[in-house]
């Protein structure tokens, strides 16, 4: 008897511990009643911010479970450790910017957090770890306010000083940057897409970090690195990144980086260096862009081979003055398109002879910004022409061991072959109606 | 409507219109299996792009001609001496004649770029607010170049100086004015800025490119730098807007001011 006394007691206890909670009750309230590294799971429902955990403990929401702010403030602060949040959306912070600080959907001190499934949207940051080490951000979204001044819009995900840190499969759209680093190390960042922003990622003085199978598309620029060393960017794909000197990925007053099998496709400019040194741009693609490359004189001794360029309007320009790069390592350079391949007559490869990529392009570009208006107009090759005709071009890059697309056999696939047709067969019904007319 | 019909026969009976469209057709295809080498989630706005680049080419060269033949042959034929002795004036001639015009034509590569539109959706991820944004930039090339080419077919005597001068507004538009652009795009500072943003807007294959642009989202208005606010100071549609009724306006009343004396007479 006894025994099934201590049962039921048992699945009582089990069922109360674990059932959500009322919504009627304030979720502060709720979470000052939850014991130390205990978890609390809310309904479906609204619940009231704005929140504050000082203390380890895990909050899951079940399906459509909000916490609302009520426009003042972060909507949750986190002051402490251990403190995991899951399944939430998180609305309706402060977009205030007269306060001493700026606030944030989430703004968390403390180590070891883990932030899984969040909506974030209708804040000015959204998440904000500030000296946080140790923490998982996963299949987090965040919206941002979109239009408007850029001092009205705040990052998607900020780090300040934080360490140890892995985002992962999450996305971020409209915000003024996507996820901004600043004294933030060891962080990795894979599989998330970040649209619609002015810099996709935009890093300061932060070291030793790794970016891998992440789409910064359609942002003013992919990604900013700047001040920092020892980032390694690999897989990744800068793609649409269009408008007033736009870039893929900028990569100012840095050192000894890793730019290794990403994709720039239909960049303004694919990769933007100033000021840099030592980095290794090895083996990425670069189509359809303005310029595929943009490198300041202040830039030297940057490795790039392996490289892929494809129809830019400009592979690659050096702006400002010569410049100390170095096209091809162990004898390996790039690839720069059919136009410009040469021979392979031992079939190793690698070009028979030397590539000579010359241009006058960068005297436009060194003089005015609106010269970028104008590269993609169809006179831009008439005017590379006259100035290849006038010699007043300047070499651009010599690569000596210019790779080789080994072409394949390729067979016509059906598709063209099925559009091919369409023409044929106007051209033919329009000679049947009009035989038919004539008589 | 009887102007659009005799219109229509005259073109479909015509090569050239088959011509041009057969040449759009090609490139399109063409440019449509490139595009699939493309990411998925790309393929459709690049594919947009490039066939707008393509369009910048072809459409201006088959409007003129098309155009400036179809009004040239009118007096050639002396079709157009018979309208005009039945109450009809030169302007209202060249106002239906322009609308037959610009009717068939368009008419005629809107319904290709439709039949493209299925194998688009077909192989693209296709999604219809670009593909009508890039249909208007086709519209807005053909009724600006159509109304040129009936300007030029209408101050030309004879069918070679037609030739020559469809081939240099084309020339002077695709190639030429960029070229003046480029030698003097150094000079501009933010306090003239506004002067030259007129002048670059003013062609409209500058405003179509940057319409076509930022209607895909691809060109952001935001975060610009101050010299380039300047420089885009209205919205592109906006700029479209006075392209295409400035230069229709101004190229309809010269025809009617400047059309060639033989025909006054």
């Amino acid at each position: 008897m006894r025994h099934f006394v201590l049962l039921f007691v048992g699945i009582g206890i089990w069922i109360f511990t674990n059932s959500p909670v009322s919504a009627n009750v304030p979720l502060q309230q709720l979470i000052d009643e939850t014991p130390i590294n205990g978890e609390l799971i809310l309904e479906g429902k609204k619940y009231d911010g704005n929140i504050k955990i000082n203390k380890p403990l895990t909050i899951t929401g079940e399906e459509n479970t909000v916490i609302r702010g009520n426009g003042e403030g972060n909507v949750i602060t986190i002051d402490a450790s251990n403190v995991t949040l899951k399944n939430l959306t998180i609305e309706h912070g402060s977009l205030s910017r007269s306060s001493d600080q700026e606030f944030s959907g989430i703004r968390a001190k403390g180590d070891y957090h883990q932030f899984i499934n969040l909506v974030i949207h209708d804040v000015y940051h959204g998440l904000f770890l500030n000296k946080v080490r140790h923490a998982e951000v996963k299949n987090v979204s965040v919206t941002g306010q979109g239009t408007g001044k850029l001092g009205s819009q705040g990052n998607g995900i900020q780090l300040i000083r934080s360490s140890d840190i892995m985002i992962q499969d999450s996305y971020i759209t409209q915000t003024r940057d996507g996820i901004f680093f600043e004294f933030a190390d060891q962080v990795e960042v894979k599989d998330t897409l970040v649209t619609r922003t002015r810099y996709g990622l935009h890093y300061m003085y932060s070291n030793d970090n790794k970016f891998i199978n992440n789409h910064f598309i359609k942002n003013t620029g992919g990604a900013a690195i700047m001040h920092s060393q020892g980032i390694i960017l690999e897989k990744n794909q800068f793609s649409f990144n269009q408008g007033s000197r736009s870039f893929g990925l900028i990569i100012q007053t840095s050192e000894d980086n890793i730019i290794k099998n990403n994709e720039f496709y239909l960049n303004q400019r694919g990769i933007y260096l100033e000021q840099s040194n030592q980095n290794q741009i090895i083996g990425n693609k670069f189509f359809h862009n303005d310029i595929g490359i943009e490198l300041w004189s202040s830039s030297t001794n940057q490795v790039f081979t392996d490289n892929h360029f494809k129809q830019n309007v400009a592979h690659v320009l050096n702006v400002g003055g010569e410049a100390s790069n170095h096209w091809f390592k162990n004898g390996r350079g790039n690839y720069w398109g059919n136009e410009q391949s040469g021979f392979d007559l031992d079939q190793n490869g690698i070009g028979d002879s030397p590539i000579e990529h010359k241009s006058s392009l960068y005297k436009l570009i060194d003089e005015n910004e609106l010269a970028y208006l104008f590269l993609k107009s169809p006179s831009i090759g008439i005017y590379e022409k006259i100035n290849e005709v006038m010699n007043t071009q300047d070499v651009m890059v010599e690569d000596q061991f210019p790779l080789i697309v080994k072409q394949k056999g390729r067979s016509p696939t059906w598709v063209p072959m099925l559009l091919l047709s369409i023409p044929i067969l106007l051209v033919g019904v329009g000679r049947f109606y009009n035989s038919k007319r004539s008589r | 409507m009887n102007y659009i019909w005799k219109e229509w026969l005259e073109q479909s009976r015509g090569k050239g219109l088959w011509l041009g469209l057969a040449m759009v057709i090609l490139t399109s295809i063409f440019l449509l299996v490139e595009a699939r080498s493309y990411p998925d989630a790309l393929g459709f706005d690049a594919f947009l792009l490039s066939l707008h680049g393509m369009n910048v080419y072809l459409i201006p060269i088959f409007g003129l001609f098309l155009s400036a033949f179809s009004i040239f042959q009118e007096r050639e034929l002396k079709t157009s001496m018979i309208l005009l002795t039945k109450k009809e004036s030169y302007r209202t001639l060249l106002l239906k004649k322009s609308l037959a015009i610009h009717c068939v034509i368009i008419s005629v590569f809107v319904v290709w770029y439709f039949v493209l539109a299925i194998f688009m959706k077909w192989f693209l991820q296709f999604h219809l607010a670009s593909f009508l944004f890039f249909l208007g930039t086709v519209i807005a090339l053909l009724l600006i170049f159509n109304q040129i080419g009936l300007f030029l077919g209408s101050i030309c005597n004879t069918k070679m100086q037609l030739i020559g001068a469809v081939i240099f507004t084309w020339f002077f538009f695709i190639f030429l004015i960029d070229l003046v652009f480029l030698q003097y795009v150094s000079s501009v500072s933010y306090e003239n800025v506004k002067l030259f943003s007129w002048l670059y807007f003013l062609d409209p294959i500058h405003t179509l490119q940057l319409f076509l642009e930022t209607s895909l989202g691809l060109f952001s208005l935001n975060n610009m730098s101050r010299l380039m606010e300047k420089m885009i100071w209205m919205q592109p549609w906006k700029f479209l807007l006075i392209d295409i009724v400035l230069w229709m306006v101004i190229f309809f009343e010269m025809s009617i001011l400047l059309r060639s004396k033989g025909e006054k007479s």
